[in-house]
């Protein structure tokens, strides 16, 4: 029997998956708030060994009440370096309660952490291009409903600022972003039921968690983001040495009116992270010192003094003076610029 | 005079025609625990009506068999579906002098805890847990006489 009736099977599957799907649906949201849920029991009895008819009782029954939950989360920081402007931090903010609500959003600079960003603002994503963009993305105004979730249903929210020319690299800039709950389709700010259960009427019960600013149970939470800066952090260090001069040489030579002295320049960058690109380099041969033609080297890589044909200079860019333009310095590497002078 | 008689009359049709006269009163119940503390400062748990439900709420049912008939009841059977949903809590079915035995397939086929199975997407079967369940039944080991209450139950969490 059970091989020609292949379609029932197939239908008892069916079934079976929905029915799957339905139940995690709802352990994710919880029941939702207004369900009546109603119980009533059965008795089955003899009296003098006669089977009796069934009995049912009454129904027990009550009302799932609104459970307010929320949980806001930024899952990852944001690298940023000094000067930059509009630099976004991406947040969730998750109806993780049994009832839709509207959210109403503020996010602060906190303290005890390195500095401070400028021009905070909050913008919801419009779901037109992943990511934030200024132009699509929507700019929230301080007190409105940011946006109605359902219930296990979420958005995403980016805090929007600007980075001070101060910050330093590897200092770091939290941010605090707390969505309050509110009625949907309003912004009124939900209210806890306070006194004796409603019977048959929704209540509103707090359930949220503690956030990174706010208490338990407030209908608030609050989660931080980190703006963290890397930047190149360049260290510049010269030394000079004399290498020969008109009576000895190169051995042991002395700095004598005549003689050459290198120098030699270490752009040193101490960032761990971030390259420096086209750092600019400008030294001016000393006064008694006369610059020696077509000394400049570039990391053991001789230059010409023509300006326009190489990364290096003298008396182009700047007059009297070698100007190297470094295209690269990268994350903890060092370039070295030498050039030669002859004492007058 | 004549009214008496006439109910009588019924009374003893009723009793040849039906069964013997028993009747069982069945109350379902649906409360919550909550924690207060009183003016002394000390934690006191009061039971009220179902209060403040929402998703992961605990709520206790209590079902009270009464025999509120003339003649003993006996193989009195309490079977209560468990609300859809709500999910058993393991280990919280009561009633003082019943067997308490558990449906984890709608009620075709009832065992104790722990020893009913339920199938698996792949086909195995796995030992069936409190969320699996979806009837509680009680066997009363005694006989209901009248005016005896028989009080069961269990707890459930809200989904």
């Amino acid at each position: 029997m059970q091989y020609n009736n292949k379609s029932n099977t197939a239908g008892l599957i069916l079934g079976l998956t929905f029915f799957i799907g339905g139940v995690q649906t709802v352990h994710a949201a919880g029941t939702e708030s207004g369900i009546t849920i109603s119980n009533s029991a059965t008795v089955d009895y003899q009296v003098g060994g006669v089977d009796q008819t069934q009995l049912t009782s009454n129904a027990a029954e009550f009302v799932v009440d609104n459970r307010v939950d929320l949980t806001v989360a930024n899952p990852s920081g944001t690298s940023v370096v000094p000067n930059s402007t509009a630099q976004a931090l991406t947040f969730t903010v998750t109806n993780t309660g049994n009832t839709e609500q509207g959210y109403s959003l503020s996010a602060a600079n906190t303290g005890g952490d390195d500095f401070d960003m400028t021009n905070v603002a909050i913008y919801i994503e419009d779901g037109t291009t992943p990511g934030f963009q200024s132009a699509e993305d929507t700019q929230y105004s301080a007190g409105a409903n940011a946006s109605d979730l359902a219930a296990d249903t979420s958005t995403t929210v980016y805090v929007v600022a600007d980075t001070p020319a101060t910050a330093l690299d590897g200092e770091a800039a939290d941010i605090v972003l707390t969505a309050t709950t509110l009625d949907a389709g309003t912004s009124a700010i939900t209210v806890e039921t306070v006194g004796a259960n409603n019977a048959g009427a929704v209540d509103v019960v707090f359930g949220d968690g503690a956030g990174a600013a706010d208490a338990a149970s407030d209908g608030i939470h609050s989660a931080i983001g980190t703006y963290t800066v890397t930047s190149a952090a360049l260290t510049v260090s010269k030394s000079v040495a004399v290498t020969d001069d008109p009576f000895n040489g190169t051995t042991d030579p002395k700095a004598i009116p005549g003689a050459t002295m290198r120098y030699t320049i270490d752009v040193q960058n101490g960032s761990t992270t971030t390259a420096a690109d086209n750092v600019v380099l400008v030294d001016a041969p000393p006064a008694n010192t006369s610059y020696e033609v077509g000394t400049i080297t570039l990391n053991g890589a001789a230059k010409t003094d023509g300006a326009g044909d190489d990364e290096a200079d003298f008396n182009g860019t700047n007059a009297n003076a070698v100007t190297v333009t470094i295209p690269t310095v990268a994350a903890g590497g060092t370039a070295t610029i030498t050039f030669d002078v002859t004492i007058d | 005079m004549k009214p008496l008689l006439f109910f009588s009359s019924i009374l003893l049709l009723a009793l040849f025609s039906a069964p013997l006269l028993a009747e069982i009163t069945l109350t379902t119940v649906a409360e919550t625990e909550v924690t207060e503390v009183d003016a002394r400062g000390e934690e006191i748990v009061r039971r009220t009506r179902a209060n403040r439900v929402v998703p992961g709420s605990e709520v206790i049912y209590t079902i009270t068999a009464k025999n509120s008939g003339a003649e003993p009841a006996d193989n009195v059977v309490v079977t209560n579906p468990i609300p859809e949903q709500t999910v058993y809590v393991d280990g919280s079915a009561f009633g003082a002098g019943t067997e308490i035995i558990f449906s984890a397939d709608g009620g075709k086929h009832y065992d104790a805890a722990g020893q009913l199975t339920v199938k698996q997407a792949d086909g195995l079967s796995r030992a069936a847990t409190g969320e699996d369940y979806t009837h509680v039944r009680w066997h009363l080991a005694f006989s209901l006489a009248p005016g005896e209450e028989a009080p069961v139950g269990y707890v459930v969490r809200v989904k």
